[in-house]
Formats: structure tokens, C-alpha cells, sequence
């Protein structure tokens, strides 16, 4: 298993961002929600709020992005954010 | 036998007309590239969309899946063009508009009409019927936002029992020369178009019936601007076929008219020599 997830955002107009990432904290609707490598298949709608996308544990390392609601699918380490308004930070 | 002049004159505008559509034969097919591009960037999204739905098994609980009982109000979202010039593109879907609405009126339904591109609203106002909402200038380039607003006009009707039922009438690109007009429903969802699929081993958050309820607007409004991007892909290319018939033809006629204008200038000539020669013999006659 690789220790590391292939994330991708996705909007309706194209594919915003795509690349690797060791964690990605996403904005759930109850708190946020964090994917490590290996994280069980996962399927949950997003709220409003900062999405990161980071090489290490430490969340503030990485890239951030504000959305506005969505949905996130983890399935075999492969991480699809789809949300209908981002904006990098 | 028309005059030399008047031939001349014709060759004339026809070229000044040929020269109009070839150029929007050149400026159409760049903008199918662009256009073509945009509605392959959004694959993803809608394709990553549909298959969270068709993993979803339990579809029950989810009123904007549920058929209404009664069907009164029959809702038409049309998409065609701002601009004509693109042969039968915009009148084949007016044509399927206008047999809904025949249809629905003698069935003694009402039906409601969204239009997207200005050929659809001047149609419709210039045959009194009143339209929902309309968006013009956007044909060329439509927006996501624009996808949403017809989605929630949509979905919030649908749920306080305003329309039974909703169709999207689009053109899509079959390839790059042909389109092909569809019309399919947009809400409610036909469960059949989902399929099944069996991957159980995935979790929702907080649950299944909670995850598709959210999801169906979005899949919604992912359908509606997925037609309208289809159809601006398909405006260019209806265009550019068309000027390029049209193009066509302007070189034909201009071979035509060419051809009837040397004859014509030699008819003259030769009755002008004629009148030379006869005037020179009773001349010498005299």
C-alpha cells in the first residue's frame, strides 16, 4: 500500500486541482473530516468551509482552499472532492 | 437576356455574400475547439456525480425521485442558440417545443417554459406564451450559475407541487458535424437511468438516503449545464456546416452567373461586329 492519497477537486467547469497528498482535512457538515492513507471507503457531503490538502500530518503545511459545500468520495486511497465553488486560499 | 450590367451586379453581391459566411465558416470553427473543450472539462465532474448515485442502492425516502400521482403541469427547459445562421439547429427544437405544447393543450395540461438563447424567447413572445425564465446572450458561453438557477426553479417547483414533470430539449454533438436533438427528463429522475451497481462496502456519512437527497440537485443541475454546454458546441458546429453549405453554394452560383456573364458579353460583341460588317456592306453598296 502507498502511503499516499491521489486527491483530486473537481467543479463543474473543470478539474481544479490534482496531485498527491499524505492527509486531506475536508469542512464535513458535523466538523471536519480527515483522510489519511487507507481510510475506509467513505462517501459524505461537505459544508461550508477550508479544505487542506497537506505532505504531512500537520494540516497547516499544506495547500487550502475554500468551498462552499459539496461532496467528498474516498475509495483505495483515491480522494474526489467535488464542490460546485472553490477558491484557493 | 439580362444586360451585361445587371449580370455583373449579381456576381457581385454574390461574392460580398460569400465572403460573409466563409469568414463565419473560419470564426465558427475555431470556436468549436473552445467550445468542444469547456463540455470535455466537465466530464469529470458529472461523471464523478453519477457514479456516487449509481452506487447508492436505497433510492426510497427521496421525494425529488418519487413520480407525482397526477400530472397537471408539464415543465420545458429549451436551450437553443442567441444567434440563427445555423440551420436547422434552433427551428428543430422549437418544432419539438411546439409539439409539447399542442400535445399538453389538447391532453388539457399546462405547460411551463424555461428558455435558454434568444431565438427560443422571441419565439415564444411572438406567440404570446409566457415564459418562466429567461436567459439571453449566454448561448455562446453559459455559466454554472446559470445551470443553477434553472436547477432550483426546477427542484423547488417540483417539491411544492408547481410542475409534475420536467424535460430538457437540447441539441448534443453527435460528432463534429452532426447534432442530434434530445429531450429527456430531467425530474423526476427515471430510477432506470441509474444503474445498479454493487459496491456495498462503501460508508455514507451520515447515511445513504441523507447523501442522495443532497445529491440529486447537484446531479441535476449538473444534467442542465451539461445540455447547455452540449448545445453550445453544437450551435458552433451547426454553423460552421451551414456556412460552409452556404459558402458552397456561393461558389456555385458565382460559376454560374460567371459563365452566363461571358456569354452574354459575347453575344453583345458579337452583334456589335455584326452591325460593323452589315453597316461597312451598305456603305460599299451606296
Amino acid at each position: 500500500m502507498t502511503n499516499k492519497i491521489n486527491c483530486q477537486i473537481v467543479t463543474p467547469d473543470d478539474k481544479y486541482f490534482e496531485g498527491e497528498a499524505y492527509m486531506v482535512v475536508v469542512p464535513g457538515i458535523d466538523g471536519s473530516l480527515g483522510f489519511l492513507p487507507g481510510h475506509v471507503p467513505l462517501v459524505s457531503p461537505l459544508g461550508a468551509g477550508q479544505l487542506s490538502i497537506s505532505d504531512t500530518v500537520n494540516s497547516n503545511d499544506g495547500k487550502k482552499f475554500n468551498i462552499e459545500g459539496g461532496y467528498v468520495q474516498f475509495s483505495d486511497d483515491n480522494i474526489i472532492i467535488l464542490a460546485e465553488h472553490v477558491e484557493a486560499v | 437576356m439580362p444586360s451585361l450590367h445587371d449580370v455583373e451586379r449579381r456576381i457581385k453581391s454574390v461574392s460580398s455574400t460569400r465572403q460573409i459566411t466563409s469568414t463565419m465558416q473560419m470564426i465558427s470553427a475555431t470556436k468549436v475547439g473552445k467550445s468542444n473543450s469547456r463540455l470535455e472539462l466537465s466530464q469529470p465532474y458529472k461523471q464523478s456525480i453519477t457514479d456516487i448515485m449509481n452506487n447508492i442502492q436505497s433510492s426510497n425516502g427521496c421525494s425529488l425521485l418519487e413520480k407525482h400521482d397526477d400530472i397537471k403541469t408539464t415543465l420545458l427547459v429549451v436551450i437553443v442558440s442567441d444567434k440563427g445562421l445555423a440551420g436547422g439547429f434552433n427551428s428543430n427544437i422549437l418544432h419539438l417545443a411546439q409539439k409539447y405544447l399542442d400535445d399538453n393543450k389538447r391532453a388539457g395540461k399546462a405547460t411551463k417554459v424555461i428558455v435558454c438563447g434568444k431565438k427560443a424567447a422571441s419565439y415564444f413572445n411572438f406567440r404570446n406564451i409566457q415564459t418562466e425564465l429567461e436567459f439571453i446572450g449566454t448561448s455562446e458561453e453559459p455559466q454554472y450559475i446559470q445551470a443553477e438557477e434553472i436547477g432550483n426553479y426546477c427542484i423547488d417547483n417540483y417539491l411544492n407541487g408547481n410542475i409534475d414533470e420536467a424535460f430538457i430539449l437540447y441539441n448534443k454533438c453527435k460528432n463534429n458535424i452532426e447534432q442530434t436533438v434530445v429531450d429527456s427528463m430531467i425530474l423526476p429522475i427515471e430510477s432506470n437511468e441509474l444503474e445498479e451497481s454493487n459496491n456495498s462496502d462503501m460508508e455514507y456519512e451520515p447515511n445513504e438516503s441523507a447523501v442522495l437527497e443532497g445529491l440529486i440537485p447537484l446531479y441535476i443541475k449538473t444534467l442542465i449545464y451539461n445540455a447547455l454546454l452540449d448545445s453550445a458546441a453544437g450551435e458552433q458546429i451547426a454553423r460552421r456546416v451551414a456556412m460552409q453549405n452556404a459558402t458552397d453554394s456561393a461558389d456555385e452560383m458565382i460559376e454560374t452567373l460567371t459563365r452566363l456573364y461571358n456569354s452574354v458579353r459575347q453575344g453583345a460583341i458579337t452583334t456589335e461586329l455584326n452591325e460593323i460588317v452589315g453597316g461597312a456592306d451598305a456603305a460599299k453598296d451606296s
